[in-house]
């Protein structure tokens, strides 16, 4: 249930994202967070785009484009930055200093095909960086397709980041509930009492309840299940009828099972098993009524006598 | 034991492809009806004395049909092993000895001597079991019981003429037993209840104060089984 819940979260806020993303300007379209000094590849519509380039200080960065860029140099806002043409295709910057300011480059290449303004950001080593940056002229649906991929999947990495988060958060609290609920339960009541009801099944499958035990407000049926039949018993259920009422909570089995299933019985083997029955205080005394259900077309096993709490 | 005794005892185990049924797993009681039939062989005083070393008569044996029913209760105390009480109810067809020779009114006597005997026992035992849906089983115990013999008749003739007597000590009566009982057998479960099987048993019962007697039976049985509530 959580998964599915966190499937229609994620659905959601990804149309959300993808909304907000067409209302805005034109982003470098990675397909994945950029990894630390890496290379991506922006696509650029034929009206032009804008892109914004991490890069590391001293570094050189290598801005690549698909045919002659115009002009000599390029047209930058800052002088912080070292700017060289890379053959006739290409730039080359490099921050000077750490603390060079963000500064923006304006290029175009000579059939205007690809038409764009880069804004080079200083960032710390700490954080990831390009080292080269491949410029490519597409359709305008072309940019707009990766532009929504990168959207969406920057969107679900952080979402996932945060369910993540959320699912460690969620079993510690779980857990810490949990074992308050057992000390709270342990300390309200815990007394046990032997039983002896036995029964088994045509096909040779016997249940035994050996004990009951008051636990808080509720109680546990201890049980163990011998299969000596042919063939291994998988547990399907643990029914507990007060009269016409059901009565039973969860039902745990601990079994040796090969397969690592904890509710297969194997063949000539015995395992042990508990059953919750809820607010026992209102069936002290009452005839209780266990049916142990095996896999489908078994004949489910019914013990009815000798099953009382006191 | 003579030889012949001790080979009809081989011969019954050896034979025994049957069993009893109705045994227990472990917790399960179970009731069994057992009819059963076989030989048995009923020792009778009548074989004199040899008069210079003993004054005692002789046992002899003869061999007859036995045939009868056993009603078993059974408790059991591991899937393996089970304890059992039994009521056994037996009656042998006429026993007869040729050339008896037995003491009418303190003379002595000599002929053709006949006599019935029924038994009604109470045993105990343990059975061991092995398997699950089909079980073979090994079943030992030990009882006592009373031994209701018929009046004997002595057929003889005399100085031409043919006599029918009971001869001394042999009057109708009832005596103490002690007997002993060992069973092999085959049991089939039905399903959570119901169970049938065959068996065949070896019993020698000792009386106490009488000759005693052999007897090798065979049977099937039907057994019910349920989960008694008992406090442990």
């Amino acid at each position: 249930m959580r998964s599915t819940y966190h499937k229609v979260l994620i659905t959601g806020l990804v149309i959300c994202g993808a909304a907000s993303w067409y209302a805005a300007s034109a982003e470098p379209a990675p397909s994945a967070p950029p990894p630390r000094k890496s290379e991506t590849e922006i696509l650029i519509p034929p009206q032009g785009g804008t892109a914004e380039v991490p890069i590391h200080a001293g570094e050189v960065c290598i801005l690549s484009f698909p045919e002659p860029l115009v002009g000599g140099n390029a047209l930058a806002s800052s002088t912080q930055f070292e700017i060289q043409r890379w053959r006739d295709d290409g730039v080359a910057v490099r921050a000077l200093s750490t603390s060079a300011k963000t500064t923006t480059l304006a290029l175009s290449t000579s059939s205007g095909a690809v038409k764009v303004n880069v804004t080079l950001v200083v960032v710390g080593d700490d954080k990831p960086a390009l080292t080269l940056v491949r410029f490519r002229a597409v359709s305008a649906e072309a940019a707009f397709e990766a532009r929504l991929q990168a959207a969406v999947g920057k969107r679900v990495a952080a979402l996932e980041t945060k369910i993540a988060q959320l699912e460690t958060n969620t079993e510690a609290e779980l857990r810490a509930r949990l074992d308050g609920e057992i000390v709270e339960r342990r300390l309200k009541r815990n007394e046990t009492f032997a039983l002896a009801a036995h029964e088994r099944s045509a096909e040779h499958v016997v249940v035994h309840i050996t004990q009951g035990a008051f636990f808080g407000d509720d109680g546990l049926l201890m049980f163990e299940v011998e299969n000596r039949s042919r063939n291994a018993f998988r547990l399907a259920g643990v029914q507990v009828r007060a009269g016409d009422r059901e009565v039973n909570g969860p039902t745990r089995l601990v079994s040796s099972s090969a397969d690592g299933d904890p509710n297969v019985v194997p063949v000539g083997a015995t395992a042990r098993g508990a059953v919750v029955v809820h607010a026992v205080d209102r069936i002290i005394g009452k005839s209780l009524s266990v049916t142990v259900t095996g896999p489908p077309g078994s004949q489910p096993i019914q013990l009815d006598r000798g099953i009382v709490f006191r | 034991m003579s030889a012949a005794r001790r080979l009809t005892y081989f011969a019954v185990v050896a034979m025994s492809a049957a069993s009893r049924l109705a045994a227990a797993d472990r917790y399960e009681a179970s009731v069994t009806l057992r009819p059963i039939g076989g030989v048995s062989r009923v020792t009778e005083d009548v074989g004199g004395n040899d008069g210079a070393t003993s004054t005692a008569p002789r046992a002899t044996g003869a061999t007859t049909y036995s045939a009868g029913g056993e009603l078993e209760l059974a408790y059991g105390l591991r899937n393996w092993l089970d304890v059992s009480a039994e009521l056994v109810a037996s009656g042998c067809t006429e026993a007869s000895y040729d050339q008896a020779r037995v003491s009418v009114m303190g003379a002595p006597a000599t002929g053709h001597l006949v006599r019935t005997t029924r038994l009604a026992q109470l045993r105990a035992g343990a059975t061991l079991r092995a398997g699950v849906a089909w079980v073979s089983t090994l079943h030992l115990g030990l009882g006592v019981g009373g031994r209701a013999s018929s009046a004997a008749t002595l057929a003889g003739a005399t100085q031409g003429r043919m006599f029918e007597t009971t001869p001394d000590g042999m009057s109708s009566g009832v005596s103490m037993d002690g007997a002993v009982v060992a069973r092999v057998g085959l049991e089939h479960r039905l399903g959570a209840r119901w169970g049938i099987g065959v068996a065949a048993e070896a019993t020698h019962t000792t009386g106490f104060g009488a000759a005693p007697i052999d007897t090798a039976s065979a049977g099937i049985s039907l057994s019910y089984t349920w989960y008694p509530l008992l406090p442990w």
